[in-house]
């Protein structure tokens, strides 16, 4: 009985991984009529559910190579039945799968912190529920293989980031959450009407079909444009981050720490289109290097605007921006050179590993350094840096957990946050030495920014504000000492995150012939 | 060959980008968004159009020629997302109305 | 899970690395267990600088870096310009990405 429910599931996976939690989404409102335990009970067994599905289908792809599920199908593996896929296919790959756990795991963590951190605060049946829906986009965004249900995946994600965001109800999170929706919904109307060209000339909207019979016209070219700035926009690289600080400073402190993971999905979709459907363009080295400007731009401006803030959670929102350029200089320098196989196998691969392994560092660094300002918060109830003073008398896990934090985002052996940058300063110092030395001055920025922080919250006296209540309470530490533990983990062992997920991971994305087999 | 839908697409297109970037007041940029999605959604339409096509029903036209019946779903969705879309927009200027006291674009507290 | 990573310059072990901090910080302790035991409590504790005695107090976030601000202060400028805040600039931008994007890309067709 158990054994044909597990089978049903791992055959049925990719299409699970995303009605689970939209299903368990619109059961909250219902649960919390009962009690809020019995809510939290429901949330976070769901969540445990999605987790579950994900870790199956996760191991199905690393096994078996790439998971193809058509929906509606007789047969789930029934892709093109006269050779035209015409439905709508979800298509798992490494990429895929890599991103899909990174984003259940995020969101597990998110929702057992929000549990004291939200208290007894009104509409969290809505909060909860909007949490399932944002983690159903995400994973319906990295899952599927289709233009289309892409755009929808990503409105869903806006949508539901949107009403996170606004969640406080102040005239600046209203305000953000304006900012936000206006910038995201023009940006998917660019994915649309990009999908409406290609589907005009092709009569396919899957990605995988489209790729196969892609001829490159102007009119594609203008659509890869339309895709690329759109993408880059939902990921926050500059000139297009603006959206990011105003929506991660006001949001509340564990959404930011979603929401960081929110715009890696947009990465993900900037890297598939840009590897998968238009890897063959000659022209595609270009992008390449539109990618690699996005990213130095990224990294230089973001850090440069994080050093003066004063709220701490704008100041965080900032480095989001700065470390999301790492990923797109590393990935940009092995798109800008995947038509020379000798620099791919030189440097070009090696940077991508490094671009790939800095996203999950990221989430995972990231993730906790919001959780840690939201432990500030909950405690001073301010964000301001000037108000803050001597924490580390009252709250010394907290600062522990920051310390971890800070130091692995600024790239400091052993954190995690220095392997995957070492592996992009190297490669990328191949490519050209200016951008690597770039790259460090940024890293060292960013440890000032964060001594900055360091020494404004928890040294220094203690002010009579901040004084007030101990440490945190224990679900919301022990989340954040789960994040600390992973940080030094993979930090002292990055070759355990580096063989068995990223480096399967660029070999998928790099490995388009394979990706348009799964469905033709 | 340039059809007459495709120019409605890109003057739609055009002053709905232009009132996103060019008005200063919340409402009217939530207006630029919506003309703009109207255009895309008539791109996405006319895409599938074939000339004296009927709609697609299978039951009632089984032989006449029928326009193609996907850029007819997909704009559907596209439309009830865009309203999903439009009415967050609205009730995020009507908060901050409630808030600021004002919906001018300019008169924002969130900078640099 | 013997920790090494390899990259295109070398490659890099983070457990040969901790326990070389290890050993170093050892041999640290060792070297200052050998010092003199003469340290008095009092006029010794008192932080100074350059003679006077050391500022009592918190240094307050926005007035850090001080030095770093002034010297960069025509590229903060520029870059609080650029920072407006207003929506619309923000979809400005996003059409002037698109309309680069797209002249690099016919340029580069070309190439």
């Amino acid at each position: 009985m158990i054994d044909a429910w597990l089978e049903f599931c791992s055959q049925n996976a990719p299409a699970l991984v995303i009605a689970i939690p939209l299903i368990a989404a619109f059961a909250t409102p219902l649960f919390s009529r009962i009690s809020e335990k019995v809510r939290n009970i429901w949330v976070v067994l769901s969540l445990l559910a999605t987790f579950r599905v994900t870790a199956t289908l996760l191991h199905n792809v690393l096994d078996n190579g790439q998971v193809v599920y058509t929906l509606g199908a007789s047969v789930p593996s029934l892709t093109a039945p006269d050779g035209f896929p015409f439905r709508i296919i979800l298509q798992a790959d490494a990429m895929s799968a890599f991103m899909a756990i990174i984003s259940v795991s995020m969101a597990l963590i998110v929702c057992i912190y929000s549990f004291r951190f939200m208290g007894k605060k009104s509409g969290l049946d809505k909060y909860f529920a909007l949490l399932l829906v944002m983690t159903a986009g995400m994973i319906g965004l990295v899952t599927t293989g289709d233009l289309f249900s892409m755009f929808v995946f990503l409105e869903l994600l806006s949508v539901a980031s949107a009403a996170m965001i606004a969640y406080y109800s102040k005239g600046e999170s209203a305000e953000a959450a304006f900012k936000y929706m206006v910038v995201s919904s023009i940006g998917a109307l660019m994915i649309l009407f990009a999908a409406g060209m290609l589907y005009g000339q092709y009569n396919l909207l899957n990605i995988a079909g489209l790729a196969g019979v892609i001829e490159f016209t102007l009119i594609d070219k203008m659509a890869l444009v339309l895709l690329f700035s759109a993408f880059a926009l939902k990921c926050g690289a500059v000139p297009l981050h603006m959206w990011v600080s105003d929506a991660y400073g006001e949001a509340p402190a564990p959404v930011s720490a979603f929401l960081v993971v929110a715009s890696q999905a947009g990465l993900y979709a900037l890297f598939r289109i840009s590897f998968t459907l238009f890897g063959g363009l000659p022209g595609i080295a270009t992008m390449g290097w539109a990618m690699i400007i996005f990213g130095l731009l990224s990294m230089f401006v973001g850090v440069t605007m994080a050093i003066p803030q004063k709220d701490i959670k704008r100041l965080m929102a900032y480095h989001a921006v700065s470390q999301t350029g790492y990923m797109l200089l590393g990935v940009g320098v092995g798109l800008a050179v995947i038509n020379d196989m000798g620099s791919l196998a030189l440097f070009g691969k090696s940077a991508m590993e490094g671009g790939i392994f800095h996203v999950i560092n990221h989430a995972m660094y990231k993730g906790l350094l919001f959780l840690t300002a939201g432990a500030i918060i909950y405690r001073t109830g301010t964000k301001n840096l000037n108000e803050m003073s001597g924490l580390a008398h009252t709250m010394p896990l907290t600062t522990i957990f920051f310390i971890v934090g800070a130091l692995s985002i600024a790239g400091l052996p052993p954190f995690n946050g220095f392997a995957s940058k070492l592996m992009i300063y190297e490669s990328v110092f191949l490519f050209n030495p200016l951008f690597a030395v770039i790259a460090m001055v940024v890293s060292i920025l960013t440890l000032a920014s964060f001594v900055k922080v360091f020494h404004s919250a928890f040294m220094g006296p203690k002010v009579s504000k901040s004084a007030k209540g101990g440490e945190v309470p224990l679900s919301m530490w022990f989340v954040m000492g789960i994040l600390a533990v992973l940080i030094i983990f993979f930090g002292i062992f990055p070759d355990v995150m580096l063989d068995n997920l990223v480096t399967p991971a660029v070999d998928a994305l790099l490995n388009q012939a394979g990706y348009i087999g799964g469905v033709i | 060959m340039i059809d007459i839908q495709m120019i409605a697409v890109v003057v739609l297109i055009a002053l709905g980008i232009s009132a996103a970037v060019l008005k200063r007041n919340m409402i009217k940029v939530v207006m630029g968004i919506g003309v703009m999605g109207s255009g895309v959604n008539l791109f996405l339409v006319s895409m599938g159009y074939v000339e004296g096509g009927v709609a697609p029903i299978f039951t009632n036209t089984p032989n006449l020629t029928m326009v193609l019946a996907t850029p007819q779903a997909l704009t559907l969705t596209s439309i009830v997302i865009s309203l999903a879309v439009t009415a967050l927009m609205l009730s995020f200027s009507v908060m901050i109305y409630s808030k600021y006291g004002s919906i001018d674009t300019r008169k924002r507290r969130l900078k640099e | 899970m013997t920790g090494m990573i390899f990259t295109p310059a070398g490659y890099w072990n983070p457990i040969v690395w901790v326990a070389v901090v290890i050993i170093a910080s050892v041999i640290v302790f060792m070297l200052r267990s050998t010092g003199r035991k003469t340290f008095k409590n009092g006029a010794q504790q008192i932080p100074f600088y350059s003679g006077n005695e050391a500022p009592r107090g918190h240094i307050k976030a926005s007035n850090m870096y001080w030095g770093f601000f002034e010297s960069l202060e025509k590229y903060y400028i520029w870059l609080r310009k650029m920072h407006t805040g207003i929506i619309n600039d923000y979809v400005y931008f996003l059409v002037i990405v698109i309309v680069i994007l797209m002249a690099a890309l016919a340029l580069g067709g070309l190439l």
